[in-house]
């Protein structure tokens, strides 16, 4: 069965019509990259999919369950997690309070006025750091951190609440080529033994055809192509686009 | 009632909304250009006034009424612009939260300088030559100044419209409003349209408070009853909106001749007395607004600036911390065996303060949001406990234990309302409940006393010698502290600097940002209102200045001046302001001028870290 059903979703900003009439689905385990040209519309659609935005029209389905216009925290309850295209980590906290805020949050503690958050589940989230390989920075500030250190933290907080679907807007953006693959290598392994699907974006073809299971492309808010890695590069209508001077 | 009772009123009303826009007007430019919330806007009105006046004063005639408003314009300008060029330039890169810290200190300057050279007195105007008399309209004598005020508004407006769409300056500005980015990206010298917006607003400013001068005397109070009026109007019309600031003005002026006019109105067998609406009926209205429109009436949902994203590092207490802490209780309870009874009194107030600044910070700091009306839990736990009393026969300690829960449900209901806002317009919905509160404890007589207040609220026998009053006061905020402190780092206090570090995050990650926002709301209130119920007992008294905009802005001034980023930050700020604010009472009654100065030039030195330079130099603050 599909874990994740997109159909027909819609949005528009304005006069944009950011997402037009989008259908598509991630099986349980699969990882399917959503490519396109700038402005395709692939944020947008993660913002419908993930709960950021209510879509005009449409619907999103979760293990056969509908879940459209959710806010993100109830899909995180769901087992819906996300990093985002810009990183957002709490600046204010060292990195492994990032990852105790978010395992209190999945162990429903955010309310709780007792007790020492630098201490609760400390041990817990060092594990995650170490799963991303920073446990050696466990400590420092998360303002410190190097770009791609601030991406493995923000998968590692996603971790948290042993999700089903994982979205991650352009997850490498930003990084050297070879720390993308390496990051794209830690995703594949964190999610693969667990099951997890794999839904993202990626401006790095190398990166999409190494470690995709499957292809969507996206263009201006249609979804022209979709398919195994390798008849979508042969599709002419992608071809198009993505070398006709448009990308 | 007839069109001829409620002609003047309503015309009284219209000439108000005039002044109003100018003062607004100006206000919003400057805002919407800088992004600085500069308090000191109704200190320029004030100047206006004062300087209109003292003209008139010496240049008779008309020469002197007019002349006297065209010199006070120019003159407050040039006080803007010296504000701008000398304090504000230095400090557009700091955190917003700073550049209101020293908007502060200029009010508090301003005043102390208004002061000296004006004296305490209020001071009567002249009317205006050639518009003193009344033209009758409608069977109904209407002052002919008003009628000139009426018509200053919409030509302003026009004025003002012309110039931001026809001159090149003015399309800058309105670019400079609506995307600051771009203005940088055109290379335009920024520096020169910052000063020139800033000369702009505070010459309407100063336009606005010398043309009331045949309507309003002159008073020291007129800076803060001003810049509330502005931030109301352009809050209500929506930030950076001129349109809506003339429309709000317009609303307001109405409305609140409207209540007069209407007096005492019998509904349902009860008498409504609807003059008494006028001290809040533009709190009411703006709480409405923002009810519905959380951007105003024409604001548009532009990315409120949260202050709280420049909040730097907040590191856990360790071990240390906590020892010291202890330490420094242990070391004030002592207090009581080496200093004498004055000391003791000013030591009372510095705890209280200290617990209110720390729940203020509970707020501003891990909550981001940023209260201008946090008096209204202070004085609302005052008037708890008083009451509890009084009239309802409690214990003293009783009063004082059942408080911190009322001012909590309070906290519920106003935070609920509160967190649906952001930045500055949560900042002003909270000013406008703080407003709501103290003209409630102003009018309700046979309860609060109205304006003279409640007297003869003296502490239990076993508590009144002031070393017992002391260690009372001891014994119940350094745990309340504590507990402010504790609930930071619990996980609760995290969740709540996730949802204001990074939103979108938090969510993500299940945490209901909105939700969390609320809750600080009650806690953060409750160390208000206990501090508020400690006060009333050590003075015996109250009035409804307990909750005033003042003390909401002293508590502000305690919090930015020991710094948000630190725990012990706060209780530093409010030991400082309260103990200086004492020790040059003693030498001087100018204590806000060098209050003031001292604030000035501490953010001067130090543009982005008075806080860690004062840290150093309270180290470990304990509960001092
Ligand atoms: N909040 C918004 N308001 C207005 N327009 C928006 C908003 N978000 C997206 N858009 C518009 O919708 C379109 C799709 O944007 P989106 O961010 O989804 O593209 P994208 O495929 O993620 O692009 P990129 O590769 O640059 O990240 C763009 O034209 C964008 O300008
Ligand atoms: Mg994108």
């Amino acid at each position: 069965m599909n874990l994740l059903e997109a159909r027909d979703l819609e949005k528009r900003y304005g006069g944009v019509h950011a997402v037009a009439g989008v259908s598509f689905s991630v099986a349980a385990g699969e990882r399917v990259a959503l490519i396109g040209p700038n402005g395709a519309g692939k944020s947008t659609c993660f913002n419908l999919i993930g709960g950021q935005v209510r879509p005009d029209a449409g619907s999103v389905v979760l293990d056969g369950k509908p879940v459209t216009g959710m806010k993100p925290r109830a899909l995180f309850r769901r087992g819906v997690a996300r990093t985002f295209q810009i990183t957002a980590t709490f600046a204010s906290m060292s990195v492994v309070e990032n990852v105790q805020a978010a395992i209190a949050s999945h162990l429903g503690e955010s309310f709780r006025p007792a007790g020492s958050a630098t201490h609760a589940h400390r041990d817990a989230a060092l594990a995650l750091l170490a799963r991303v390989g920073l446990d050696a920075q466990s400590d420092r500030h998360c303002a410190q951190l190097a770009y791609g250190d601030s991406k493995r933290l923000e998968l590692a907080m996603a971790l948290a609440n042993a999700p089903r679907l994982l979205l991650m807007d352009e997850p490498t953006a930003g990084m050297a080529p070879g720390e993308r693959h390496a990051l794209m290598d830690l995703v594949t392994r964190l999610t693969a033994s667990d099951g997890v699907s794999v839904l993202f974006t990626e401006h790095d073809m190398d990166i999409v055809f190494a470690h995709a299971d499957r292809l969507l492309v996206l263009d201006r808010g249609r979804l022209i192509a979709q398919g195994a890695p390798s008849a979508v590069r042969a599709d002419p209508e992608v071809q198009r686009i993505y070398l006709g001077g448009h990308a | 009632m007839t069109f001829a009772d409620l002609a003047p009123q309503l015309v009284n009303g219209l000439a108000n909304a005039s002044t109003l826009f100018l003062l607004a007007s100006g206000l919003s430019l400057i805002f919407g250009v800088t992004r600085v919330v500069n308090f000191a806007h109704g200190s320029l009105y004030m100047l206006g006034t004062y300087v209109g006046i003292s003209v008139t004063e010496h240049v008779s005639g008309p020469l002197g009424f007019w002349g006297g408003i065209v010199v006070a314009g120019l003159a407050v300008a040039v006080v803007g612009v010296l504000i701008e060029t000398l304090v504000l330039k230095r400090i557009y890169h700091a955190p917003e939260l700073f550049q209101l810290l020293a908007t502060f200190a200029v009010v508090l300057i301003v005043k102390d300088l208004a002061l000296i050279v004006w004296g305490a007195e209020d001071i009567l105007g002249p009317r205006a030559p050639g518009l003193k008399e009344a033209v009758e309209i409608a069977g109904s004598a209407i002052p002919e100044y008003d009628l000139f005020l009426i018509a200053m508004g919409p030509v302003v407006l026009g004025l003002l419209h012309l110039l931001l769409s026809r001159t090149r300056w003015g399309v800058l500005v309105r670019a400079a409003t609506e995307d600051r980015e771009m203005v940088g990206a055109l290379g335009v010298n920024q520096a020169w349209l910052f000063t020139g917006v800033f000369a702009l607003g505070s010459l309407l400013a100063g336009l606005a408070g010398a043309l009331q001068i045949p309507r309003e005397p002159a008073s020291l109070n007129l800076d803060l009853i001003a810049i509330t009026d502005a931030f109301v109007v352009v809050v209500v019309g929506g930030l950076g909106s001129l349109h809506g600031a003339f429309v709000a003005a317009l609303v307001i002026g109405i409305v609140k001749a409207l209540c007069v006019a209407l007096g005492t109105v019998e509904v349902a067998g009860f008498g409504i007395d609807f003059t008494r609406l006028t001290l809040v009926v533009e709190f009411l209205l703006m709480a409405g607004t923002l009810a519905v429109r959380p951007f105003g009436l024409f604001g548009r949902p532009v990315a409120v600036s949260e202050p709280s994203r420049s909040v730097a590092a907040v590191v856990a207490p360790g071990k240390r911390f906590h020892v010291g802490f202890v330490i420094g209780v242990a070391l004030l309870a002592c207090a009581p065996f080496v200093v004498d009874e004055y000391l003791l009194v000013l030591g009372t107030d510095i705890l209280v303060f200290a617990l209110f600044a720390a729940s203020l910070h509970f707020l501003m700091g891990p909550g981001g949001m940023v209260s201008f009306g946090h008096a209204a839990f202070f004085g609302a736990g005052a008037y708890v406990a008083a009451l509890l009393v009084r009239q309802a026969g409690w214990s003293m300690l009783g009063a004082i234990v059942a408080t911190p829960f009322a001012a909590a449900a309070l906290g519920l209901a106003v935070g609920w309302f509160c967190v649906r806002l952001a930045g500055v317009y949560l900042a002003m919905l909270t000013l406008a409940f703080a407003q709501i509160a103290w003209s409630i404890a102003f009018q309700w007589d046979d309860v609060t006393g109205g304006s003279n207040g409640l007297v003869g609220i003296w502490p239990a026998d076993w508590a009144s010698a002031k070393r017992d009053y002391y260690w009372l006061t001891l014994a119940f905020c350094a745990p309340a502290v504590w507990a402010l402190w504790h609930v930071t780092h619990a996980p609760f206090g995290h969740a709540l600097r996730a949802g204001r570090d990074a939103p979108a995050r938090a969510e993500a990650l299940g945490i209901h940002v909105r939700r969390t926002r609320w809750f600080a709301f009650p806690i953060a209130a409750a160390g208000a209102g206990l501090a508020g119920a400690l006060f009333v007992f050590s003075k015996g008294s109250l009035s409804p200045e307990v909750m005033a905009i003042a003390r909401s802005v002293d508590g502000l001034v305690m919090v930015l001046l020991g710094g948000v980023q630190t725990l012990t930050g706060p209780v530093a700020g409010a030991a400082l302001f309260t103990w200086l604010q004492d020790e040059t009472l003693r030498h001087t009654e100018y204590w806000r001028l060098v209050l003031g100065a001292v604030i000035l030039a501490l953010v001067l030195a130090f543009p982005r870290g008075v806080v860690g330079s004062l840290s150093a130099l309270f180290p470990k603050g304990g509960a001092r």
